[in-house]
């Protein structure tokens, strides 16, 4: 490994071990906070008992589970495609690469063989 | 690339997306279409059909990753580094999958989109690890030592899995158990579906790293071509300096 290369690997390591240590330090302070209880579903809000006090004008929060789902999906697919599209770029260069190394090989190669053979 | 082997592997590989793209037609289907709503939770339960096979993908590819790895470190074989690599990969798209599709699903069902669960911050720990994997790959260069920090890492990593797996049962969480080994929780219409975004999930999931092999063992080829090249180069100063004296 050269030094450049050690460098940006120390860099690397440096930036994943400070990254760490924040999420050590949210996780703890996350860990002494109780998650929420489970929404109830079908149970109606302020019924005697339950402790909870109904919005003003019957103004509550109105989660849309439609686009939640829709976002679910559409994050799916731009991840698939995404990644597939990376892939594919990848493939081509590597194939292009390939091909002008392999060229330059069998050139080079040859051309010393025959200044061998002239010598 | 270009020899015959390389092609028929390509057609292998189309006939395999191929098969995926109709399967996940067929899956989207059978969630949408035929897969009732759910009674509680409403429309947004539809997340739990990619969600779920999301995981098990990610998991899959990760153990596929750590057994390369060790093979690698054993071996030294470069052939099992380009798998170890192709798993870390693939793995940490549908680990990113299911990180993202929970906390939206959560933020229905549970009213927040993230809790200190204990599976939802064992899952982070997995993807962070495999994010780790890629970031110390990418900046640390082809050399020897960061493949085996790599490795050692991606063993590291998997060990999180059966944590992940069996948190909701050993520790206090949030997290439904909707499959468990007296059956399902759900309907009949929900179960097929389930089982067909499992099926197609599992063969994207294999496209997928099938393509990243292909592309790693052309990198591994374009290194052998590159040291020939030095070779050569070699040579020709060799050639050059014996004309000179």
């Amino acid at each position: 490994m050269n030094r450049p290369q050690r460098c940006r690997l120390r860099a690397g390591l440096l930036t994943l071990a400070l990254c760490g240590t924040m999420l050590a330090f949210a996780g703890t302070a996350s860990a002494d906070v109780a998650p929420p209880e489970p929404q109830l579903y079908g149970e109606e809000v302020g019924t005697p008992g339950s402790g909870f006090v109904p919005a003003p004008d019957g103004e509550g929060e109105n989660i849309n589970g439609g686009a939640l789902m829709l976002a679910a999906y559409g994050v799916f697919w731009v991840l698939i495609l995404g990644y597939v599209g990376t892939l594919a770029s990848r493939a081509r260069r590597d194939s292009a690469e390939m091909g002008a190394l392999k060229r330059q090989v069998t050139d080079l190669e040859d051309r010393l063989d025959e200044i061998e053979k002239g010598a | 690339m270009g020899t015959s082997s390389d092609k028929s592997r390509f057609d292998w590989l189309v006939a395999w997306a191929a098969v995926t793209a109709v399967g996940m037609c067929v899956a989207l289907y059978l969630v949408f279409a035929y897969a009732p709503v759910e009674a509680t939770m409403g429309i947004v339960q539809k997340i739990f059909y990619f969600h779920v096979p999301s995981a098990i993908a990610a998991y899959v590819a990760f153990t596929v990753s750590c057994v390369a790895s060790a093979v690698y470190l054993v071996r030294g074989n470069a052939r099992a580094d380009v798998w170890a690599r192709a798993g870390a990969e693939v793995g940490v798209i549908f680990c990113t999958m299911v990180l993202i599709s929970g906390p939206l699903w959560g933020r229905k069902a549970w009213g927040a989109f993230w809790t200190g669960e204990p599976r939802l911050m064992l899952t982070l720990v997995l993807w962070l690890t495999f994010v780790a994997y890629l970031v110390v790959r990418r900046v640390g260069g082809p050399g020897e030592m960061t493949r085996r920090i790599c490795a050692a890492l991606a063993i590291l990593g998997v060990v999180d899995i059966p944590l992940v797996r069996y948190s909701v049962q050993r520790w206090r969480g949030n997290h439904p158990r909707v499959i468990t080994k007296g059956g399902s929780g759900i309907s009949d219409e929900m179960e097929v579906a389930l089982l067909a975004a499992f099926v197609v999930t599992l063969l994207l999931m294999v496209c997928l790293m099938a393509v990243r092999v292909r592309i790693g063992s052309a990198e591994v080829e374009s290194d052998v071509l590159h040291r020939r090249l030095a070779r050569v180069r070699r040579r020709q100063d060799a050639l050059a300096r014996g004309s000179l004296n």
